[in-house]
Order: structure tokens, then sequence, then C-alpha cells
């Protein structure tokens, strides 16, 4: 080449380079504010974030720039199609060994809806009392306390075939601590309530292929080694017998970490078994199952394409006895907020939240049975979708949750004429010091 | 607001440049720079903006005194002003809640502990201006007349938030001759697209397997994990930290500024010594020109002066002790290495570049945790002292998913493939066209793939909060 067509060459690739990639990001920019905005992601199943608005203490204070950023990112042009091919641009940085993958989660992911996720007041399904749909509207669905949400299921997944298994690795330590803190509640409530410990097996221990099996510390035994140590006032109760034999049944979430009522419901049976209760029997009651598929926790924090091919539903059990439930919000522990035990409303990523419409610090729950027995469950979120089918035997049931909950526990058991104390935890929330020091907080 | 954003690169960067380029006067020129500049850092700090316009505003008064009165009291005055000022704003800020709670700790007080929220970017800042005023002292650099040009270098958001810390002495010159060619228009993009790749496409991920290993239970991390967990971190602080300042430099170059180079492969070093003279580089040369020679360098006192330094520079990292314990970690092996074995080292490249890996990559664990408990647990961890450790087939598999990504992130910590362009370029001149053509494609893409991530990304950190 001449010189001279060496350099025109030369300029017209400079000019090329700057020039596409500016009008790139001007045109783009453009779209991305002209274009109507999408509210639902599609692939997600979620209401997106919706534009925040405008005031002075907002913005001085930050929130509305992160608010705003947080619905810019949210409503970008074709969204949902870049999403995908950020997953699948995932999938290129190594090598699948069989049909597995193990995704690394952060806190950060598995944090609270941004903007109302939940339970938009539009998407109340049609079959919904009038009295949820205002309590949708009244009030807020955020989880009282954010960052402690988090601690429920931080941890690798284990992706195997189309379901999402969260890793469980065992810490005897830890699991000491969980049965000290709880002796010192049977301790105390000797004489006054009968305690009762239900530790939930997760879905890694029955959904594993045998040959991946040294990825996870086996479950049968490190319940039973928690058992052992249990104060001989506490009474266990066997939920994993019972969920080991019923594999076959929809038991866990794929997408999502917690499990199903169905799930739920063998631990029932299980401790009306060992509190000596005639568990009603799952046919009996009403089932319904939420019109829309969802995609959950662990979806959002793996972002894997085979789970988005395969979400999951929602299936609850309604028990013939009727029963309302009072939610006490953060903050205002003596006046409650009546609502429905069941959320019917809930969509997207927190679907989960049906059951009593999320952790509340307490819902009480007042069934029209008139034995006088009343109860008293400790929990994380596991326990929402338990609760319900103890309407088939109490008068009163109080759902605690132990990482909201501001009085003190034994005295509220006294207080309130209550008989029986089960606490109820997840297998990862049983031997995590965060959560056995949110309960030893309840005792003071 | 940060880079790797897409409200930045799709909003606040086009029009920065369009409203910029379009009419070529250097007085509409900055004043359109301020304008984006303190938009840019009011929308993340909308209250302490105040605090960057006073820092500039005092120090151009500063700066004009001491020009004035050069030789006489009131220089000095003015001299110990800003010096006083500056690090007072930095003390009170940064470092008040630290203090106090050392105070308290030491003289069993219990004093109220302030807590003011850091505002972004204040460590870089009070820096610049003050080296502007040391700097018309000492007559290295005049006094800039024009509050104008001042505020617009002390605001100016290429390097705002995240440094480099870009002397005045750099920037002097540049502010009344600078002129945008479309060849530094090109070459600021190949450089802003690089480094926003480094940031969402390493970084970001990298970060992730951080928080994955080192944020949750220690006592549970196998040695292998914990391993792997601090290199994870390296690369992360490495790749973010210089994709940083990739995206300033090709910002600013956008704008018609050069900025001087900031990161210069660090991970191939083979001493420590070494690695600090690539490592952040405007950072450790202000702490050697400003506070090592004042001192009096080498020629008197040097191991107090290297102690004074380190523990300095460790302290600007972060108000937390093990801040400082990094940088005095720092300094006893530089002596080392000056004393004893540094030389060694240089000759034998392998075992040097074992040791500075070793070496550093222990210095980010003590980095990375402010509790000392956590990183008394994470050194049993990583020596292999862990009796619950868990299995390392899950460890296999991350692994074995992320093979390919790890291969990139480890050939890009190097020169190579500056190396390797250089060699076909050298051996094949006509073959610059094709380089060319292939950026434009290759700039594209990294594009393209960083919205999808930033999209689809929750996670994207902010990693200098505590600078």
């Amino acid at each position: 080449m001449k010189p001279e067509k060496q350099r025109f060459v030369q300029v017209v690739l400079y000019c090329a380079n700057a020039l596409v990639l500016l009008w790139g990001f001007l045109i783009v920019g453009i779209l991305s504010v002209g274009m109507e905005k999408p509210t639902i992601s599609e692939i997600e199943k979620r209401t997106l974030a919706a534009k925040p608005v405008f005031s002075v203490e907002s913005f001085f204070s930050g929130q509305f720039s992160r608010d705003f950023e947080a619905y810019y990112a949210d409503t970008f042009p074709c969204r949902d199609a870049l999403v995908q091919t950020a997953s699948a641009f995932n999938s290129l940085k190594g090598v699948t060994l069989g049909d597995m993958r193990v995704y690394e989660t952060n806190a950060a992911d598995t944090g609270a809806p941004a903007n109302g996720e939940v339970a938009p007041a539009s998407s109340v399904s049609a079959d919904t009392t009038a009295e949820a749909k205002n309590d949708a509207e009244n009030t807020s669905f955020l989880p009282p306390d954010d960052e402690n949400i988090t601690g429920e299921q931080i941890g690798s997944s284990f992706v195997y075939k189309d379901m999402a298994l969260p890793i469980f690795w065992e810490n005897p330590d830890a699991a000491k601590r969980y049965a000290d803190c709880l002796a010192k509640y049977a301790e105390r409530l000797d004489g006054k309530a009968k305690v009762y410990n239900l530790v939930i097996p997760s879905s890694i221990e029955f959904y594993l292929p045998k040959r991946y099996k040294s990825v996870t510390s086996p479950q049968r035994k490190n319940i039973n080694s928690i058992y052992e140590l249990m104060d001989d006032k506490i009474t266990t109760v066997d939920a994993y017998s019972e969920i080991a034999a019923h594999t076959s049944e929809y038991l866990y979430f794929r997408t999502d970490h917690h499990w199903t009522a169905r799930g739920a419901y063998y631990a029932y049976k299980a401790f009306a078994k060992a509190a000596g209760l005639t568990p009603t029997p799952l046919e009996s009651m009403e089932l319904r199952t939420l019109d829309k598929p969802f995609l959950g926790t662990l979806y959002s924090q793996t972002q894997d394409s085979n789970l988005a091919q395969n979400p999951d539903t929602l299936e609850y059990f309604i028990p013939s006895v009727n029963a309302v439930n009072y939610q006490y919000l953060t903050g205002s522990p003596y006046s409650p907020n009546k609502t429905t035990v069941w959320a019917e409303y809930a969509v997207g990523i927190y679907s989960y939240s049906l059951f009593l419409h999320g952790d509340f610090p307490l819902s009480h729950i007042q069934t029209e049975n008139r034995n006088g027995k009343n109860i008293l469950m400790v929990k994380e979120s596991f326990g929402n979708a338990f609760a319900p089918f103890l309407i088939n035997n109490y008068e009163n049931i109080y759902v605690v949750d132990q990482r909201y909950f501001q009085l003190n526990l034994p005295a509220f058991v006294e207080q309130n004429n209550i008989q029986e104390v089960l606490f109820i935890n997840n297998i990862f929330a049983a031997q995590t010091d965060i959560r056995t020091h949110e309960l030893s907080r309840l005792f003071t | 607001m940060v880079f790797a954003n897409l409200i930045f690169l799709y909003i606040f960067l086009p029009l920065n440049l369009i409203f910029y380029l379009v009419w070529n006067n250097r007085t509409y020129r900055n004043i359109v720079l301020i304008l984006f500049s303190l938009a840019f850092y009011t929308w993340g700090e909308p209250i302490w903006v105040t605090l960057l316009i006073f820092s500039a505003t005092l120090d151009y008064i500063n700066g004009l005194i001491i020009e004035k009165h050069k030789g006489k009291p009131l220089a000095v005055i003015a001299l110990i002003a800003s010096v006083v000022i500056n690090i007072g704003i930095l003390a009170t800020f940064k470092y008040s809640g630290f203090f106090v709670q050392n105070l308290n700790t030491v003289l069993g007080l219990s004093l109220p502990v302030p807590s003011f929220s850091l505002p972004i970017g204040i460590s870089f800042y009070t820096f610049q201006t003050l080296s502007y005023t040391i700097d018309v002292y000492r007559g290295k650099v005049s006094a800039q007349p024009s509050y104008i040009k001042f505020l617009m270098y002390v605001s100016m958001f290429p390097q705002l938030v995240a440094g480099p810390i870009v002397r005045y002495s750099v920037m002097e010159n540049q502010i009344d001759t600078r002129t945008v060619s479309i060849y530094d228009l090109t070459v600021g993009f190949n450089y802003f697209c690089a480094g926003l790749a480094k940031k969402v496409l390493i970084a970001n991920w990298a970060g992730m397997f951080v928080t994955q290993y080192l944020d949750g239970d220690l006592t549970m991390l196998s040695a292998a994990q914990a391993w792997f967990g601090i290199i994870m971190f390296a690369i992360q602080i490495y790749f973010d930290f210089s994709g940083y300042s990739d995206m300033a430099t090709g910002l600013a170059r956008m704008l018609g500024f050069r900025f001087e180079r900031n990161f210069n492969y660090p991970y191939v070093a083979k001493t420590l010594t070494d690695f600090w003279r690539r490592w952040h580089i405007s950072m450790s040369s202000f702490f050697r020109d400003y506070v090592y020679i004042p001192l009096g360098g080498n020629r008197s006192h040097w191991l107090r002066n290297i102690i004074i330094t380190w523990f300095l520079t460790g302290l600007w990292h972060g108000a937390s002790w093990n801040y400082i314990l990094w940088g005095l970690y720092f300094g006893f092996f530089l002596v080392l290495e000056k004393l004893v074995y540094g030389k060694f080292f240089e000759e034998f490249a392998p075992l040097g570049h074992i040791y500075r890996s070793f070496m550093v990559t222990i210095s980010w664990a003590i980095f990375y945790f402010c509790d000392m408990h956590r990183l008394g647990l994470f050194f049993k961890a990583l020596f292999g002292f862990n009796p619950n450790a868990s299995s390392n087939l899950q460890l296999l598999v991350v692994l074995a998913n992320n093979i390919f990504w790890l291969i990139i992130a480890v050939i890009f910590s190097t020169p190579v493939t500056q190396w390797m362009y250089k060699k076909i370029r050298a051996a094949e001149p006509s073959m610059r066209f094709f380089f060319q053509s292939l950026q434009l494609g290759i700039n594209i893409v990294l594009v393209f793939i960083c919205t999808c991530a930033l999209v689809g990304q929750s996670y994207n950190p902010f990693l200098y909060f505590k600078f």
C-alpha cells in the first residue's frame, strides 16, 4: 500500500471505532429512555422494579439514586434476552462434568425484594377475598429486616438436571450450641409447656445422585446426633423418616430453597405422632394451586437455564377448620393486622410468601376449634409452610420468627397459656450460629 | 456514580461526550466538564459534594497565597492551613470513629464513637489538592489563576471516585493545551472497554467466589478452598482496581487528557519491591514523594522513614488495624529485601515469582479480614488446620465449571497479549490494520457482554468505599 492510502485506511478505522461506539452508546441510551418500559419479566416471572418517586429527602439520602439505578437496570430494553445471553456466556466459562453444575451464591443475591415484588396489588388473583385484597394494598410485604433474610441460605448450590440443591455441610460445634440454647428454654418452661424440636432435612439429601454424595454431609446421621444432644425434657420429632418415605412426591421446590406444603405435611404427620395428635389426612383438605408458576430464590442466584425451563408450582392445602391470621409487624408487638393465612396473590421469586404472607415477628392464627389447645412455633421461613396444618388440631397457633420477634419468649408463653412449644428449623439453621444467637436473644 | 453502571454507560457517557465535543472551545469544555463531574458526584454523594467544592475552593485560594507571598511567612501559613485542613477532613470523616474506638479501648473510656459515612473518593481528592499546594510551595508548578480550571482539575469525574491520584504537575500544561482528535477518542474507547471488561467480567465474577469462600463459616473451609478464595480475592482486587484505572485513563483520553500509568502488571513482579513499582503507582509514588523523601528518604533514618511511610500507606487504605498491619507487613519485607535477599530473587526469577506470589497472596488475606479473629481462623484454614473442613469435590466442580474463565484471568494479569501483539506487528507491519479493525469488533463484543452481565447481575460491588 502507498503511504497516503495507508494513512487513509488508518483514519477510516479510527473513525469507525470511535464513532460506532459513541453512537452505539447514544442510540441504546435513547432507546432505553424512549422505549415503552416493561413491567414484568416473563422468564423470571416477577414484577420489575418500578420508577421511584422523586422527593428531596429520598434524593439527599441517596435512596433515589439507588432506586433509580435498580429501576433502570431492571427495565433496560430487551432485558430478558440480555439476561439469557449473560447466562449463556456464563456457561462458556468452563466445562460441565456430567450433568451437574455448582453455583456459588452470595448474600447480596438472596436479598429481599427490591420493590415489593411479592405482592403487587395488580396481580391479586380472582379468588382472593376482599379483605386480603385490602391487606395487599395496605401492608408492606417487605420482610422486616432485609439483612437477616439472607442468612437463610448462603452457600453453594448444586444443580442437578432441573433441580437446584443447596449444599449442606455439617457443623457439629454449632449444632451443640443450638442444643444448649434449646436446653435453656426446656429448663425455663419445664412444668409450663412441653417443648418439641424438629429439624427439617433439606432437598440435597434425597435428590442428589449417589455418585456425588461426597459433596455434602449425610443428614440422617447429622439430625440424629443433634437429637442426641437435646435435653431430656425436649421431645424430638423424626420428620426425616416420614419425608424419606415419600420422596417420589413433590416435597421440595426445584428453583427455591424452601420445601413445598406437601413436604411440610409429612413433617406435620411426624409431629402429630410425637405429640399424640391424630393427623388430618391430606386428602381431606382442599388442594389449591396458585395459577402462576414461579422461579424462586435459587433460580435468581444461579440464573441456570435448565431451571428456567421448568418453573415451580405452589400447592397449598386448606383445612376444613376456618382460621384468621393476626400478624404483628416489627415495631408494633401489641397491635396486629387482621389478615388471611394464605397470601393467594403471591407471585414471582418470593412466591413462598404465600404461606403466612412471609416472615413476621409474630403471626397469631386463631382457629374455630374450641379445644383450648394452644401451641407456639419458633421458626425461620421453613416453618411458614408447616404452620397451616396445625389449624386442624389447635385453637391458637402462635408463629414466632426467631429473627424478628421482639418480646421475651418464655414470658410470652406463660401469658398466653401456651401448652406446647415447637422449635422447628431447617438443617442449615440448626447449625448456624447467627440463627442460634437469635434464638438465645428471645430468652431475655 | 460508578463507571460499570448502565446509567453511566448509556446516558451519562454519550451525553457528556456529545456536549463536550460539539464545540471546540476550551472554556466551554471546562464548564461542561465541571457540570458533568459535579452531577456525577452528586448522584452518589448528594450532601458531601459540598465538601469537594469546599476543599477545591480552599486550596485554590491557598495556592494563590503561597505563590504571591513566596518565601514569606504567609506562604508557610497557607501551606500549613492546606495540609491541616485536608488531613483534618480526612481524619474527621475517615479516622475519627477508629481513633475514638481505640482511645476507648486503651483508656477504658466510653466516649461516643462518631460515625460519618465516608464520602466517596475523599482519600483521592484530598491527596490531589494537597499535592497541588505542596508543589506550588516547592515551586514545581505555578498556581492556577483560574478558579474554573482548578475546580475542573479537582472534580474531573474520570479520576474522582477511585483514582488514579493525578497530580497537578501532570495536568498543569494539559489544561491549557489539550485537544481531542479522533485518534484520542479511539484510544480512549479501547482503554475504556478493556477496563469495563476487567471490572465486570473478571473482577465481579471473582468477587462472587470471594464472598462465597471468605465470608462464610471459616471453620469449615478446607485448605484448598481457602487458597482458592484468597487467590480469587487477589484476582478481584487487581482486575477491579486496574480496570477502574483503565476506564479512568480511557475517559480522560476521550476528554483530551493523558494520565500516567497506574498499574504495570504487578503480578509478574519478582520481588515485593518490584511489585510496589507496578501496583497503584500513583498512590505509592505519592507516599514516596510527599512522605518518604521529605522525611529524609534513604539519606537519614531510612528505617524509621520506611516504617512511617508504610504505616501511613496501610492506614490510607482504611481505618482499621488490619490495613495498618498490611502496610507494615510490606514495610518489613521490603526492608528485608533491601538488606538481605532482594538481589537473590531478582536473579533467580522463578524462585522470585513463587516468593512474590506467596507474599502478596498472604498480604491480601490481611487486607481482606478487618476482624483479627476471623483472620486467625482463615490462616488456620489456609494451612490445613481445620478438623471440620468440607469436601473438595465441590471445589473441583467449581474449577471445572470456570476453567476457561480462570485461564483468561491469569493470561490477562500478565503482559502476554501485549507482548504477542508487538511481536506480530514487528514481524508483519501491515497486520496493524487487521488489529485495528479487530479492535472495533472486540470493543463491541466486550460492551455487549458487559451490558448483558450488568443487566442480569445484582452483584456489583464498589471496593473503594474504605479508601
